[in-house]
Formats: C-alpha cells, structure tokens, sequence
C-alpha cells in the first residue's frame, strides 16, 4: 500500500488501491487507516484528497520546502476564487447564472479557470441558446485540499436561520406599515 | 475591473467629504454597495435607500472625474437604486382591488437586498477557502515520474495524445477492416441509420442491465465498412435521445452499451425540462 501510494504521485482512490493489492475494500480502507497512524511520527503524512489518498509533506514542514524551492506567486484572484465558489455550490451552472449573483461579466475569469482546469464545461442547459454549463474538477478538489464537494464550507445553519427569521420579520413590519399608511 | 488610482487630495466638494475609498479593491457594483452598506454600518434588511444611493453616485462620479472607464454594470446598478428611490418616494399606487395586496405591499428593496446577501454568502465562503488555499499550499506532493522499461504511467483522461489516439484507431480499422467485403459490384445499400438504431436498441435491451460490450456490437465479417460507420452514428444518435446510455469501467477498457427503459428516459428529460423552466 505505501508502495503504491509512492509511485502514484496523485491521489489513488478505493477502487484503484483494490484493483491493484486484489484485496477487498474493507481490507484496503483498514490498511489505509492504518499506514496513516504508521506515519504518525513521519516527516511525510497520508492525506484524503480529491477522492483518493496521496502521501504528502506535513504542513509543518512547509517553511523548509519553501527555502528549497523557488517563490511563485500564483494563487487565485478575488474575481477568481469568488467565480469557482458560486460554481462549486451551484454546479453545473452557466455564465448568466453567475453573472447574475456577481453583477459583473466572468468572461476572461473562466478562461483563466478552465485554462487552470479548475472547472470544466458540464455539457449544456436545455434552455434556448443552450448556454455551456461549468462544473468543478478533480483538481479543484485538490487545489483547496477537499476529499470531496462534501467538505466545502456551510454556511451555519443557524445564520440561514436566522437571517430567515429577519426576513420574515421584515416582510411582517412592511405589511404593518403599508396598513397604516 | 483592476483599476488603480489615488483620490484627489483637492476635492472641490462643498457638502460631505467623500470616504476615501481604494478603486482596485471592487470587483462590480454589487461588491461595491456592500462595502458601502458594511462601512456605513447600514442594517442591510432596513436600507437607508436614499444614502446609499447617494455615497453610490458620489463614487461613480469620483470615477468619472478621474476619468476611469465605468464598467456599464455600474451604471445600471446606478437606474437600479434611482428606481427604488423613486418608487420608494411616490405613494403607493391605489388599490384597484383586495386581490392586489399582496402584490403593492413588495418593499422595493426586496430584490436588491435579496442579491447583496447572496453575493455577500459566497464571498464569506470566497474566504474560507481562500484559507483551505493558504493551508494546501503548505503541504507538498511528489508529481508521477516517467517510468521506464517494463511499466510506464497510464495516459489520463482526456490527455490522451493525437498520435495515441490515432494508434488506437488505426489498430480498430485494422482489425475490423480484416473482414471487409471485397467490393465486386456497386449496388443499392440495404442497410439504413434506422435500421442500424433499431439493432442497436433491441439488442442492448434484450441483454437488459448488464449492458452490451461495444465490441459485440460491431458486425460480423464479411460486412461492408459502411455498417461500422452506421453503427457508429446509431450509437451517437440513440444516445442523444437518451435511449442508451455507455460507460467504461476504466480508462482504456471495455465499452457497455445499456439499454434506457423509457420510463427513465423520460423522467431524464423532464428534469432537464424542469431545471430550464426553474430559471
């Protein structure tokens, strides 16, 4: 299992880790589970990510890398990361769709994000001019360190609650306020 | 918009000084009026409609006055919050009957207010992993090397190269085209794309769920190069209609042709349907 985890360099999911030892999932998720608590004191970890398992240098390690490896400034930018979050809640979803929640075209912002294949098109809308749809990928996945689109920040729901609550307040006083007026 | 300016310190405003407001820092007019609504500590499901409109003009006039390019999504957010004002300033048009309450009473900010809050819950998340950003960055993978000699790295989807797409085509031309009728005389096709998409439907159902490898499907030799290409625009076009559906286990393996029941058929292009109406 290390083994493979060594010469994948990219994530192996379940069913290749069962493929290639022949042992059933069970078996393999354990031995996962297990090799993870093996590197415990490792320089090196066992992380889930974007659907699979990969061996990676532990966080805590980064500064010393960061010295061995040359500076690139290269993470998103606003209008990017603002982009790929409406798609990553509302995919599959068209440009007007996000649009509409930015106020401001995303043309070149999703060129930028298919070019870094962070999202890719989703077939298309059965609506008339059947606009592309955009979806996210296995390496949006792995840009934000997600082992799923189930570990994508929620909002507290609580808060939805809450706002909810305000809104239907609101809604109370304006029909109040209309009925004295 | 990437615009990068200095206000300017000699502003012949003889009402309030404007906020000094960085110009970079807005992505769009909606990014803009909750920076406006948040700054001005304004309580965003009672909007000052008439302050905000105005800090909103007075910084679009600010633009204007450097002689910035306005984005046109500015000044339609612009008509947009003139138009509350003014519908917020008029009374309310008379009632022509009871049915109508409910439609008057609409606070006119609704919308407006509707979308701030939208937009400002994707931007929290914006930043919540604009953090899960900062934190996979520190963590560091080794890439898959170019293995040599007896194994090599399997090609990914959807990065396989011309030339080994073009390799495996010919390698199925090959095999195929070995049982190709020896064209003796021209005559009349017997066989149409119908005919071909009425082969393929009533055998993959006939195989039912476990599906039907693609290469069953091809025909037996001796047959004529046309019935590939037929086959071919027949799987195309019962997929289109939903009437098949194929799916390969693993990249480079076997194809399955499934047969689509029709009442699943359906419900497929009803949702579809539904999501285009849902907009």
């Amino acid at each position: 299992m290390e083994c493979l985890l060594f010469v994948a360099g990219e994530p192996l999911t379940v069913k290749e880790l069962v493929k290639a030892t022949e042992a059933d999932e069970a078996a393999v998720i354990v031995a996962v589970h297990c090799l993870q608590d093996r590197y415990r004191e490792s320089a090196l970890h066992i992380v889930e990510i974007a659907g699979g398992y990969q061996m990676a240098t532990r966080p805590e390690y980064a500064p010393a890398v960061g010295k061995l490896l040359a500076p690139n400034a290269n993470k998103l930018s606003k209008p990017a990361i603002e982009t790929v979050t409406i798609i990553a809640y509302r995919q599959p979803c068209t440009q007007a769709e996000i649009e509409a929640i930015r106020g401001v075209s995303v043309d070149g912002v999703l060129k930028t994000l298919t070019e870094r294949e962070l999202i890719q098109e989703a077939g298309r809308k059965q609506t008339p001019g059947r606009p592309i749809l955009y979806a996210t990928t296995d390496l949006f996945l792995h840009y934000f360190g997600l082992a799923n689109l189930e570990e994508l920040p929620r909002l507290d729901e609580d808060e939805i609650e809450e706002q909810e609550r305000i809104v239907q307040e609101m809604a109370e006083t304006a029909l109040v306020a209309a009925g004295v007026a | 918009m990437l615009l990068t300016a200095v206000k300017p310190t000699a502003k012949a405003s003889a009402t309030t000084p404007l906020p000094s407001i960085r110009l970079d820092a807005y992505e769009g007019p909606i990014d803009l009026l909750l920076h406006l609504v948040r700054q001005g500590k304004m309580d965003i499901f009672d909007l000052p409609i008439v302050e905000l409109c105005r800090q909103y003009l007075a910084y679009l006039r600010e633009m204007e006055e450097l002689d910035l390019n306005i984005a046109g999504e500015f000044f339609v957010m612009a008509a947009t919050l003139l138009e509350i004002k003014s519908r917020m300033l008029l009374p309310a048009p008379p009632k022509l009957n009871s049915d109508e309450d409910s439609d008057s009473e609409i606070d006119p900010r609704q919308e407006l207010v509707e979308r701030l809050l939208e937009y400002g819950k994707y931007q929290a998340i914006a930043e919540s992993l604009r953090e899960a950003e900062r934190q996979r960055q520190m963590v560091f993978f080794r890439a898959p090397t170019e293995y040599t000699g007896q194994f090599r790295v399997p090609p990914k989807f959807g990065q396989m190269s011309a030339s080994e797409l073009l390799r495996a085509l010919e390698q199925m031309l090959s095999s195929v085209g070995a049982g190709e009728k020896a064209i003796t005389s021209v005559r009349r096709q017997k066989i149409t794309l119908r005919m071909k998409m009425r082969e393929v439907q009533s055998r993959s159902e006939r195989v039912g769920v476990e599906g039907i490898l693609l290469a069953d499907l091809l025909p037996e030799p001796p047959f004529a190069l046309l019935e590939v290409v037929l086959l071919f625009l027949a799987l195309l076009e019962l997929l289109k209609g939903g009437v098949v559906m194929v799916a390969q286990e693993e990249f480079c393996g076997e194809i399955r042709v499934f047969f689509v029941p029709e009442a699943d058929r359906e419900a497929l292009i009803g949702e579809s349907v539904e999501e285009g109406l849902g907009d």
